[in-house]
This record gives structure tokens, sequence and C-alpha cells, in this order.
């Protein structure tokens, strides 16, 4: 999964890569005339196309994908992904640009395609010797991603644990014939009349 | 009209009359909406709020809280998601009361009580609120919170003198042999209503227990860490006015000499209303049988008490309004439930032993018998939370027609048994969102079936006052999810689990429901790159991802929530914002 891929980046020293791929960006906004604090405006408003109330009106979350370029700066598979994204970002001649990139996001709104491209270049020239190494390499995840375990209470599992310590600790060897014993002993049953549940076969439960 | 008026004559309500009557307005739900009316009313409200709930720490600053509500008297404040409560979010997540406490401490004057739930409050955090707050403290509930020690406790049992309510549940605290705080507070605090440290492992002695009972005659709720019951004796005796107790321990079958302990001659105060106990046998219970008639609630969730056993019991409590067992109550139990307990409010039947490993004692099994039993047999139930191992259409219907007063119903279907009787629930699911209009809360966690795309429709449909909703492998595709997202137009909160819904899906039903503020999601089809999420990025949308580690394998989580503090920064390797706030 990427996130935990983006993790092993991080830990893998990361960091170095990623403040050259700042660098370049803020280099290519300076040679495109923006300060970088209109910079930053327009990664942001890239984003929020709802703040106003105006953009959300007439643009669909869907459309809003379709219309967000993806540009992976560390692609899972190295070479494929990447060619993916090249052929993407040549169709149009400037387009909104989102970069993942060590769990963080950037967004640029109308970013020319041959700068994508560069950067591109740039990206693979750092991906290609990361991605030779086995500790970044993404483990392939199944299919189904969603979970059959249910989760249990913290508290009820401590109890759980706890009392089958307690009533192994009771008869560690016949833990059942012990506690069958003990139902049978108690004079609870017999005081109380021959209420219906008492005699009840435990199989019956199972129906 | 109102258009034609100036804003101060716009109600005809003086400035006097409306402090007054904003006195009498407690409901929070209310004042939200008084405080939108206009900002003058806005201004009344946030200078007369007396107490604040804050759901999600890192959806706002102290800094804030203090600018719209500087005369704050209680604030209850929640972090780590409730996620934290199954063991499924990472110990180093966050959730830290730092900045809380340093604020609070400094700039609200009126602070008097607080409530810090799932967060690390650090000994160092405690010195700071109980050098400025020790004089005015009442009430500090630390509740399921971790990092801090016993030495903590016994710095806010010498300094608050004032403390009615400390608050302990569930809590991890160090150095938990030492119980020194125990006797300071005894010696130092006259005023103690309540204290409770149930299902913390820190250790007590009886002798200090006593003592406390003896000092603070005003102790109604006791709750306790594990302490053997026998030792427990003069304090029963000592106590006139204690209503509730949790917590003791019925020591092992035999003790040491052989022979079976002997309860016979134990003793509670005629106040005893509640109780709750640990371990406790067959063989015990029956000192409970004296006090039943009297009892309003009864939690058995610790015992070691069988189907019978809770039977025999509940047939004698014709007054409980809460109860709260494993199921191993069986049927049986809770058609004994429905037959003796009129009164009966609260409804908790958790989870049993999955693993038989030879005990016999867990054969109760819950299923739609005891469902419809309850539904008919307790009218009053207003929380009902339930796992059972089979369940039809027909017990759901039931639920419908007959729990009116459910305001938050919570189901799990476990997967013990290989075949379920009925699937899908989705028309059960339909009766009960028709007949249960006051429901708030709702929790369906199933089985991969039991609730298909056209049960989400529904769900979506007739949820309109549901805020809360906890959904677990439920849906069979996208479009579930999305007809679901159509509705639903009061949730606030979504948790998500175990389901088949892709990142987009999820994105989209994120931006549909109109009052979401909070989404929980773990078990769904992650897209490669986990950039489909994307799609939901929005102003004050804070997205963080929490991946799977070592220590908390599993599989990655979801968590998005509205924020006018901006990204966290204290995030641990684990945990990876998605938030458009880094700026180039």
């Amino acid at each position: 999964m990427a996130a935990e891929q983006q993790t092993r980046v991080k830990g893998a020293g990361g960091g170095n890569r990623f403040a050259a791929a700042c660098g370049l960006l803020r280099q290519y906004q300076y040679m495109m005339g923006q300060g970088s604090g209109s910079g930053a405006a327009m990664a942001t408003m890239g984003l929020m196309p709802g703040a106003d109330g105006v953009e959300a009106a007439h643009v669909t979350p869907e459309e809003r994908i379709k219309n967000t370029m993806e540009l992976l700066l560390f692609p899972q598979r190295p070479g494929t992904l990447m060619d993916n994204s090249h052929q993407r970002i040549l169709v149009p001649e400037r387009a909104q640009l989102t970069i993942f990139y060590d769990g963080r996001t950037f967004v640029l709104d109308d970013f020319p395609a041959d700068k994508a491209d560069q950067l591109m270049q740039l990206a693979r020239s750092f991906a290609a010797p990361a991605a030779s190494d086995d500790e970044l390499v993404c483990p392939s995840m199944p299919a189904q991603h969603f979970l059959e375990d249910m989760p249990r209470k913290a508290s009820l599992q401590r109890f759980l644990e706890k009392r089958k310590s307690r009533i192994a600790a009771a008869d560690p060897y016949l833990v059942a014939p012990a506690r069958a014993a003990k139902e049978t002993a108690k004079p609870v049953a017999v005081g109380d009349g021959g209420a219906p549940w008492l005699s009840v076969n435990s199989g019956l439960n199972l129906n | 009209m109102a258009g034609h008026l100036g804003r101060a004559m716009s109600f005809g309500i003086p400035d006097l009359a409306l402090g007054l009557v904003l006195n009498y307005v407690d409901d929070p739900w209310d004042r939200d909406a008084i405080s939108l009316v206009c900002r003058h009313w806005n201004r009344f409200d946030a200078q007369s709020r007396k107490h604040v709930t804050i759901a999600m720490a890192y959806s706002t600053t102290p800094a804030r809280l203090l600018r719209r509500f500087p005369c704050l008297e209680s604030l209850k404040l929640k972090a780590k998601p409730r996620a934290a409560m199954f063991n499924l979010i990472p110990e180093d997540w966050g959730g830290s009361a730092t900045p809380w406490i340093r604020e609070l401490s400094a700039s609200f004057s009126c602070l008097k009580v607080l409530h810090l739930r799932r967060m690390i409050v650090s000994d160092d955090d405690i010195a700071v609120l109980v050098r400025a707050k020790a004089h005015m403290l009442v009430s500090l509930k630390l509740d399921r919170c971790s990092g801090f020690s016993t030495l903590s406790l016994a710095l806010i049992a010498r300094s608050c003198k004032k403390l009615d309510t400390l608050f302990l549940d569930e809590s991890t605290i160090a150095e938990k042999e030492n119980d020194e705080w125990l006797r300071e507070l005894a010696t130092s605090n006259t005023v103690l209503e309540t204290l409770n440290f149930f299902l913390t492992d820190i250790y007590a002695s009886p002798e200090y227990l006593a003592l406390l009972v003896r000092n603070c005659r005003r102790l109604k709720i006791l709750k306790i860490s594990e302490c053997a019951m026998p030792q427990l004796i003069d304090l029963f005796r000592t106590t006139e006015t204690l209503q509730e107790f949790a917590g003791g321990s019925f020591e092992d079958y035999l003790d040491q000499g052989g022979q079976s302990r002997n309860y016979n001659n134990y003793y509670f105060p005629p106040s005893i209303q509640r109780l709750s106990f640990n371990y406790m046998g067959t063989n015990e219970m029956q000192i409970l049988f004296p006090y039943c008639a009297a009892l309003k609630k009864l939690d058995l969730t610790f015992t070691f008490l069988t189907t019978q056993d809770h039977c025999q019991l509940v047939q004698r409590c014709p007054n409980l309004e809460v109860l709260e067992v494993r199921d191993v109550i069986g049927d049986r139990g809770l058609e004994v439930v429905a037959q003796t307990c009129k009164k009966l409010q609260r409804l908790r039947v958790e989870r049993g032993d999955d693993d038989q490993g030879g005990l016999e004692d867990e054969h109760g099994r819950v299923t739609h018998v005891g469902l419809m039993a309850v539904a008919e047999g307790c009218p009053d139930l207003h929380y009902w939370a339930v796992h059972v191992s089979d369940i039809t259409n027909a017990a759901l219907e039931a639920i419908g027609t007959h729990s009116k007063n459910l305001n938050d119903f919570r189901l799990v279907l476990l997967d013990r048994q290989p075949q379920i009787t009925e699937m899908p629930l989705d028309n059960g699911v339909r009766a009960l969102l028709s007949g249960c209009t006051k429901l708030r809360r709702f929790a369906f966690y199933v089985r991969p079936g039991a609730l298909s795309d056209l049960g989400l429709s529904y769900v979506g449909e007739l949820s309109k006052t549901i805020r809360y909703m906890l959904l677990g492998n439920v849906g069979s595709s996208d479009d579930g999810l999305l007809a679901l997202a159509r509705g639903c137009p009061s949730l606030q909160k979504l948790e998500l689990r175990s389901c088949c819904f892709s990142e987009r899906a999820i994105a989209l039903a994120a931006l549909q429901l109109k009052s979401l503020r909070y989404l929980w999601v773990q078990g769904y089809l992650a897209s490669p790159t986990g950039g489909e999420l994307m799609a939901m990025v929005r102003p004050f949308w804070n997205i963080e991802f929490i991946a799977p580690s070592q220590s908390q394998p599993g599989q990655a989580q979801i968590l998005a929530y509205y924020s006018l503090a901006g990204a966290r920064t204290d995030f641990p390797p684990s945990v990876i914002p998605l938030h458009p706030s880094v700026r180039i």
C-alpha cells in the first residue's frame, strides 16, 4: 500500500530527496513569474473548490477526480506506473498537478506539461536507485482488503484471559470435568423448584 | 419581516431577559442553534456557556476555545478514536493533553470540571493543572487515559480539597503498587462522592479503602480495582451512603486450605443500588439475593456465572434499570429479563469467549429469540447493545414495533455459527429504523451478506435523525455506500469496518454526507497509491492515514475529521497526514 511504502521511504532517509523536489518546484514557480506566496495560495485553492461554495456547485467530486492529474514521485512499481503518468500528462498543455510524496500532497494549478515532464524525469532519477533497495519494495496486497476478524473490547479481552488462567489454575489437568462436577454439586438448582432453565441441555442453544 | 427591523429588536427580547432565558437552556444542540441566530445571540451564548464537549481534540485549539467560551466551567475532551478501546490504534497515535491542560490552567478562570477521555496525560500535565486549579477543581475524570502515575493521584488527593469526583475508569496508571494516594485522599478529602478506578490495575489496600469510607461520609459511588472481597466486609459495614459498588475480586474457587470460601455473612448497606463484581461464581452469587429487589443496576460482565445463574439472579431483580452481561446469559436469560425487568432502560450483552476450551459455562448464545423477548418485554429500553450469534428479520421488526424509546441501538452479529437463519436482513433493518424514530446512534456490525446494497439504501433513507453510525461487513458494492450517503442528513460521525467499499466511494460518500464531521474506516478496497482518498479533500477536512506497523498489524485505517486547527504536527511515523497544507 502506498502509505506503507511512504513510511518506509521516510525511514530510509527520503528527506533529502523530498527537499530536492521542493527546491525544484519552487524554482519552476519563480520561472513562471510567481512568488512563493502566491504559489502557496494557489496550491491550497486548487484543492479547495468548496471554499467559496461556487465552484463546488458545478464541479462534482467525480469530475474533480477526472480533472486532477496524478503524478507519483515515487511510484509503486517503478517503470509501469510512471509510464502511465507520463502519457497522461502529455495530453493537455496545462493542468492541475497533484503530487503525493512522503505522505504529503501538493497541488499546483496550471502546471505546464513540459515542466511536468521534466519533473518526472527528476523523479525517475530519484526513484530508480531507491527502488532497487529491497527495503523499499512495497509488499503486494491481497485482492480483498477488508477484514474478517471482529475486534474485542480490550477490557473484556483482559478479563477473558484472566478467567482462563484462573480456571486453569484451579484445576490445570481436568478443567471441564471439575467445572461440571461443581455445577452438579451446587445446591441452588434444587432449592429453586425446577425452574425450566435449570435442566436445559446446552446443546439446545445451538439450533 | 425580520428584514425590516433592527437586529436588537428583531426578536423583541431585551438582553436581560435573553440572559435569564439562556440560563435555562442546557442542551448543547439548543445552544448551538441559539448561537447561530445572530452575532448578538452568539456572544450571549458564548459568555454564558458552562459546559462544552469536544468530541475530537484535534478539531480545534485551546486558544480558540478560550476565545469563544471564556467562562467555561466544565469541559469534556476526547482524542483517540473509539477504535483505541479495541486495541486498534497505535499507542503513540497522539492525543496528548499537554496543550489543553496548559491553556485550561492558565486562562479558564471558571473551570472546575474536567473530563479527558482516551488521552495521554502526563504527570507534568497533572502538576500544572493542580497548581492552577487545586482550589476549584470539583470533578476530574481521566477516562481511559494513560501516561500518569499514582504519584499524581497523591498530588491531586493532597491538593484538591473540593474534589467530589475522581474518575480513572480503565486508565493505565504507572507505579501501580503505590497506594499512598488513597491514604492521602482518605485523610485530606471529606466531600468525595465518587471514586472510580474500576478496571485499572492499581493496587488499593483494604485498610485505606475502609479509611476512605469512614472519612468521606458522602461517598455514593465506589468503583475499585481488584481487591479480595472478604477483605472489604469492614468497608461495607462502615458505609451508610454507598449506592454503587464495582470491582473487588472473588477469590479462586478454593482457597489454599482446599475449602470453599464462605461468603454467607456478606453484607451490603441498605443504600446499595448498583453492583458490579469481578470473578463472581455460582457459589458467591447468593450473597446478592437479599439485595436484588432494590437493585437498579447489575453488571455481570466480568463474572463466572452460567446461563442458569443469570436466570436465577435476574429473576430476583424486578427494578433493574441497567443490566450488563456477556452473551453467556443466553436466550433463556434474556427471556427472564423480559419477564422480570419491566423498567429496564439500558441493556448491554457483550461477546463472551469464542474459544470454548472446555469452559462449558459459556454455552449461552443470544439469538433472535432473546431479542424478540426483550423487545416485547422491556418497552423503556433506550440503550441496547447486543452481540448475537443468530438473527432474523422478524427480530429486527419486533424491535421496530415495540422498542419505541430506543435512542441507541448497537447490534453485532458474531461469526461463530456457520449458518445464519436468515439473510439478508434488509427488511428487518428497514422495519427497525422506521419504528425506532428516536434513534440517534446506530451500530450494525454483521457478516458479509447480512445487509445488501438495498439494505444500505434503506438505512440512508430512514435514518433522518441518526448522528452516529458504525457499520461493519455491510453492502456488496460501492453502490450501497453511495446510496447510504444520499440519505443520513444528520450523520456526524461514521465508522466503517470490514466493508468492500473502494477509496473512491468512501471519498465520495464523505463529500455527500452533509453533516459528516468525523469518519473512521478500517478494511476497504485500497487503491495502489491511496491517492483516490484525495477526492474528499476540502477546506478544514483533515485526512489521516494510519499505516499498519509491526506493533500494530492489521489493515490500514483512514481517519478524517473537520478541524479549525489545521493539520496536527504530532504524528508518529505510522500516521500519515493527507492534507493540502504543505506549501511550496
